[in-house]
């Protein structure tokens, strides 16, 4: 392989524009939201958010492109075990971590000082994880045994620590897990046994911590108190604000820039970012953002049908399930259907971690599509020749 | 079917149910729009614009002769923000000295205690250190020349305050001091204090209407006006011109105060009246403090204290027995050598003089008890409502009607009510058993000097405002009905007179003045301490000058006299001798034909009236006013007046943090650019819009000190006041060339 074709764009170029243009509109985004923050805390400069957004970014394509050369099979040897060392880092942030916003979900990465928000390395993993488990399964789908019981130590343990810091993240990983496991082909009646098997574990751990006040119980009591309230006038300050964006923003927005609820909506750049995007860009830049990570799950299917690997097939499924889940969950945030939580929009939010495992994401997705792409036409490249993942009851 | 087809199906399935999420998401988001959208906008309006008001600069209180008795000045308070952006240690080791000696110098501090709360506050990062409280203008602008402060201008990368906090607050001032400061009293709306006085009963006419601003809320909580928006201009204060005479008030003032001390009485009052207008010359209320030698201005005893008035009440028994029992003032009545038993108690005349018969002008100028309250048993002893009655005609129960608010009720005992007994009416005859205050007594007196016609008390003279035809001059109230013939009033004033004249026999003798002629009567009245007469006194003192033409009444009391020295003829009497005195070396009082400046004068060229641009013509405009508007001098600066709010109003600057430097909060560096000043042409008014050019001293005569100050400020001049009122003179002279940087002197009448 040439030096020139590695250092060519592979894979499906639509995701690659998909990416670039959400890259964009978060680059706008971003530059309009840190005003306020830029105006408080770096005496009004406020490129200074800005450039460090672009850092990251940058950062985020060279991981991107570089990790999307790199076939997918060599993630499997991390899927395996990568979860280990995750969990431990979770264990580290809950007894340690940095408090950010009153939840300690933050470490430092010594030398970078860097937060890092171990979370996301975990519900990474564990999708690695599962996409090569799943893949391994195929033929033992009917036992429920050898589905579920190797699952319960990684998906219980996971979700057990990210629970007390960060009880929605925890949940969304939960569903993330279900619905990976519903790609991969796990009978229905096992899937609906699960599902309410993990609403039984939300609802035990929320109420069991609530009676004995352990973690951010009361936080998580009272934000689902104030969602379930019908009365605009007891909404959080917030929610308040973020519905000011979106009703002020009508259809096509106030312009670039010209958000005013930017100044109080507590994260305009991160959480609330959708909002602000509502309101400098209204209903239509809502839709295109929605459309841009519809066209991706679009892209995504594409590779599936090509792709003749079941690792790779649920591989990308997985990754982009949870991109999706997750920029989900922050727009509902932003427009009021779920309760009030943190979680950014994937590759349009300001932060670092969530950028860079964003990236790194669609970095695999690519290779997947690469592969998948290039399957027919075989170029010289050796995904056929690894066959250590494919199913080995595949039909003659 | 193949695993990877199932997956297939299966991934079909969740990405549809993912991108049916994203529609809920743009469904919920118009569902907002469409059902919360007026309840949310109405709440962005709330939250993002809001009506500020600012107090209109409040109207001054001026005496007759044009001193200034109340005025609004804007002070600032200090404060030192060490967080500020752009400081750094090496600044502050650079700096921090000359900025302490600075302000030692300036405010009159310790250099060294500047210093070390400085250098505290930047080690501690502390963004609000008081540095002084109070500043006026000019200080301030010198504050702001200092090092360090002063590097607000030259950082431009960061938004750099030099650490200055300003906070401009409105502050009254009393330029007289102690000198009528009870009558022209106080107001103080953020305090709990009552207002009183003239601050509060003209306070309508004094606070004018307040300015109203659209504001919007930036980032971090500030506001900052909206440019374009109209603004609800501030109406003035008008300004109230007394009838005080300040020179006579201090004349007035010093004598009570030196016979509070010589007399130890613990407090007392003066009041002068003119006897045909009721205009109230001075009005003296003072409080001795033990052991010191001052008095202080606290309690309007003229107007508010209510008492027994003791043998200055004679003249009213003595009129109604002229008046209605048709005695003579030769009648003679039998004093019984000064003693005489009422039922069962006794009266005595205040000095032993062993007489048995005497007349009734004898009896007057004696003050004898015993002689009046016979005289009046003898006539309405079987009959006391009919002398009650009389005294009603007479009005001695009306309040005086001055403007004042809490004046004290005037009551007389009636024989209904419980306590009334055979001694009552004899008592009621010379003094006891009525309240009335030492106003309404003057009241009465000068009923007698302006021949039976009485006069309310007239305090205020005018309520001006800027433009003449708002200005209300006050009416002067005089009786149509005389209380009595004029046989009757000239017998009373002949008694009167012998008071003061008759010196074998008068109380009043050392009012005597063998250069003018005096009517007054004396009074010693036993206080009322828990319901008991307790031997301390009243001394008071009530008449009218000259005797046979008067302009002036006046009455002096003084109360809570020990036993030594309480006689009215000579305690008060030296109070009226001082103030009468004076009055006559004025030649009656010259001093009260100056008439006060009118605005509205046709005879004299109009005074010039300048203002800035936008206050200026938004009152014009709501007065009602045709106005002709004419450019002078185009500006090389841009028109930049008109947008700024606390500047270019006539607001007093409120309470508001704004900080210095250029690029400084809301209120700064925006205004004074453009003014109009006005002259008024017959009916018409003309009115030239002037801009500021900088690098040329403007002219700011006729300008108020605060719209010449934003000018001067506009155009960097720091500025030098003397006087108050209006701009009059300057220096540089208008027109002179003169860099920013430079002094400007404004001399203001």
């Amino acid at each position: 392989m040439s030096v020139i074709q590695s250092i060519k764009l592979r894979g499906d170029r639509y995701i690659w524009l998909l990416s670039g243009l959400l890259m964009l509109a978060s680059m706008l985004l971003v530059y309009s939201a840190t005003g306020s923050l830029a105006h408080r805390q770096r005496n009004s400069d406020t490129e200074y958010y800005l450039f460090r957004h672009i850092g990251i970014s940058g950062l985020g394509l060279i991981l991107m492109f570089a990790i999307h050369h790199v076939p997918f099979k060599y993630v499997g040897r991390f899927a395996q075990f990568g979860w280990i060392p995750a969990v431990l880092l979770l264990l580290y942030t809950l007894m340690s971590g940095t408090e950010m916003n009153d939840a300690s979900r933050w470490v430092e990465i010594p030398l970078l000082g860097v937060s890092f928000q171990s979370s996301e390395w975990a519900r990474f993993a564990i999708v690695l994880f599962l996409a090569r488990f799943l893949s391994r399964r195929q033929d033992q789908l009917d036992d429920w045994k050898a589905i579920f019981l190797p699952l319960i130590v990684p998906v219980g343990l996971t979700f057990l620590l990210i629970a007390p810091a960060n009880l929605s993240s925890a949940a969304l990983f939960l569903l993330v897990v279900v619905l990976l496991l519903g790609v991969g082909s796990v009978r229905m009646r096992h899937l609906f046994a699960l599902i309410f098997g993990f609403a039984f574990l939300v609802v035990t751990f929320v109420t069991v911590t609530h009676q004995f006040g352990w973690f951010r119980s009361q936080t998580w009591v009272n934000r689902i108190g104030a969602f379930v309230s019908a009365d605009l006038n007891e909404e959080p300050e917030q929610v308040t604000q973020a519905r000011i964006a979106i009703v002020t923003g009508s259809w096509i927005g106030k312009g670039p820039g010209k958000s005013t609820q930017r100044n109080f909506l507590p994260q305009a750049y991160n959480d609330f970012i959708y909002a602000t995007l509502l309101e400098e860009y209204g209903i239509a830049g809502g839709a295109s953002i929605c459309l841009l990570y519809i066209l991706l799950l679009y892209r995504v299917l594409r590779a599936i049908r090509r792709s003749e690997q079941l690792f790779g097939s649920l591989l990308a499924a997985g990754l982009v399930i949870m991109l999706t889940v997750q920029a989900l969950a922050n727009m509902a945030v932003a427009v009021g259907l779920v309760p009030v939580t943190g979680q950014s929009l994937p590759l349009v939010s300001w932060g670092g971690t969530s950028v860079l495992f964003t990236c790194i994401s669609l970095g695999i997705i690519l290779s997947v599509c690469r592969e998948a792409n290039s399957d027919p036409y075989d170029e010289g490249n050796d995904a056929r020749s690894d066959l250590a993942y494919s199913p080995s009851n595949l039909p003659a | 079917m193949s695993g990877q087809k199932n997956i297939f199906n299966r991934s079909l399935i969740v990405f549809a149910i993912l991108s049916l999420g994203f529609v809920a998401i743009l469904g919920r988001a118009v569902y907002i729009q469409k059902v919360h959208g007026k309840h949310y906008r109405d709440l962005s309006q709330k939250m993002m614009l809001a009506t500020r008001t600012l107090d209109a600069q409040r109207g001054n209180i001026y005496a007759q002769d044009g001193s200034l008795l109340a005025t609004t000045i804007t002070r600032y308070d200090l404060r030192f923000d060490a967080t500020t952006s752009g400081l750094s240690n090496e600044i502050i080791n650079e700096k921090v000295d000359s900025l302490a000696a600075g302000l030692a110098k300036i405010l009159d501090g310790k250099k060294s205690e500047y210093s070390r709360l400085l250098i505290d506050a930047w080690h501690q990062k502390r963004s609000d250190l008081l540095i002084a409280r109070n500043v006026d203008y000019l200080q301030l602008q010198q504050v702001r020349a200092l090092p360090l402060i002063n590097l607000a201008r030259t950082r431009k990368r960061h938004v750099y305050h030099g650490g200055l906090v300003v906070e401009a607050h409105s502050h009254r001032e009393r330029p007289m001091g102690r000198l009528a400061s009870r009558t022209v009293g106080y107001h103080k709306p953020e305090s709990r204090q009552k207002a009183v006085g003239i601050e509060a009963s003209y306070d309508t006419a004094l606070a004018g209407v307040p300015a109203q601003s659209h504001m919007r809320r930036i980032a971090n909580g500030m506001w900052i006006p909206i440019d374009g928006m109209p603004l609800v201009p501030p109406k003035h204060g008008m300004d109230v011109v007394t009838t005080l005479d300040m020179q006579l008030q201090d004349v007035a003032d010093e004598a009570l105060c030196q016979a509070l001390h010589d007399y130890r009485a613990s407090h007392g009052t003066v009041v002068v009246m003119e006897v045909a207008t009721g205009n109230i010359r001075a009005m003296v209320n003072l409080l001795r403090t033990e052991g010191e030698s001052r008095c202080d201005e606290q309690i309007n005893y003229a107007v508010t204290e209510s008492q027994d008035p003791g043998s200055t009440f004679k003249l009213i028994s003595m009129m109604v027995a002229l008046e209605d029992a048709g005695v003579l003032p030769s009648t003679r009545v039998d004093l019984n050598g000064g003693i005489w038993n009422f039922g069962s108690r006794v009266m005595e005349d205040t000095r032993q003089h062993g007489i048995d018969q005497a007349d009734l002008t004898e009896i007057f100028a004696r003050s004898s008890n015993v002689g009046i309250s016979r005289l009046i048993q003898q006539y309405y002893g079987k009959n006391p409502w009919r002398f009650i009655h009389k005294l009603e005609e007479l009005g001695v129960e009306r309040p005086s009607g001055i403007s004042l608010a809490m004046e004290g009720v005037a009551k007389i005992t009636r024989p209904n009510t419980a306590g009334w007994s055979d001694v009552s009416l004899p008592w009621l005859s010379v003094g006891y058993g009525l309240n009335l205050t030492p106003l309404q007594i003057l009241c009465l007196y000068n009923t007698v000097a302006n021949k039976g016609r009485r006069v309310t008390p007239r305090l205020v003279d005018e309520i001006r405002s800027p433009h003449p035809n708002h200005s209300v001059k006050t009416p002067i109230r005089v009786s149509n009905e005389p209380i009595a013939s004029q046989k009757t009033l000239n017998a009373l004033t002949q008694m009167l007179r012998a008071v003061v004249e008759r010196k074998d026999m008068g109380t009043g003798i050392r009012m005597h003045n063998p250069a003018y002629t005096v009517a007054a009567k004396t009074g010693t009245a036993q206080m009322v301490v828990n319901q008991k007469y307790v031997k301390r006194y009243r001394s008071s003192v009530a008449g009218f000058f000259p005797a046979e033409d008067p302009r002036y009444s006046m009455v002096v009391m003084l109360a809570d006299l020990g036993d030594s020295a309480y006689y009215g003829g000579v305690v008060a009497g030296s109070v009226f001798r001082k103030v009468a005195d004076h009055l006559y070396a004025r030649g009656w009082g010259d001093a009260g034909r100056n008439a006060p400046r009118h605005w509205d004068n046709d005879s004299t060229p109009a005074p010039l009236v300048s203002g800035l641009t936008v206050p200026t013509r938004k009152a014009l405009q709501q007065l009602g006013m045709k106005h002709h508007t004419t450019k002078l001098q185009s500006t090389n600066s841009g028109s930049k007046g008109g947008n700024g709010f606390i500047g270019d109003t006539d607001a007093t600057a409120s309470p508001g943090v704004f900080a210095s430097g250029n690029s400084a909060g809301p209120g700064e560096g925006i205004t004074g650019s453009s003014w109009l000043q006005t002259h008024s042409v017959k009916g018409t008014w003309q009115m030239v819009e002037v801009n500021a050019r900088k690098g040329v001293v403007a002219d700011l005569t006729g300008m108020g000190l605060s719209d010449a100050l934003q000018v001067a400020g506009y155009l960097g001049y720091p500025t030098e006041v003397f006087g108050r009122g209006r701009v009059v003179r300057q220096n540089p002279a208008p027109g002179t060339a003169q860099a920013a940087g430079k002094n400007l002197t404004l001399y203001l009448e």
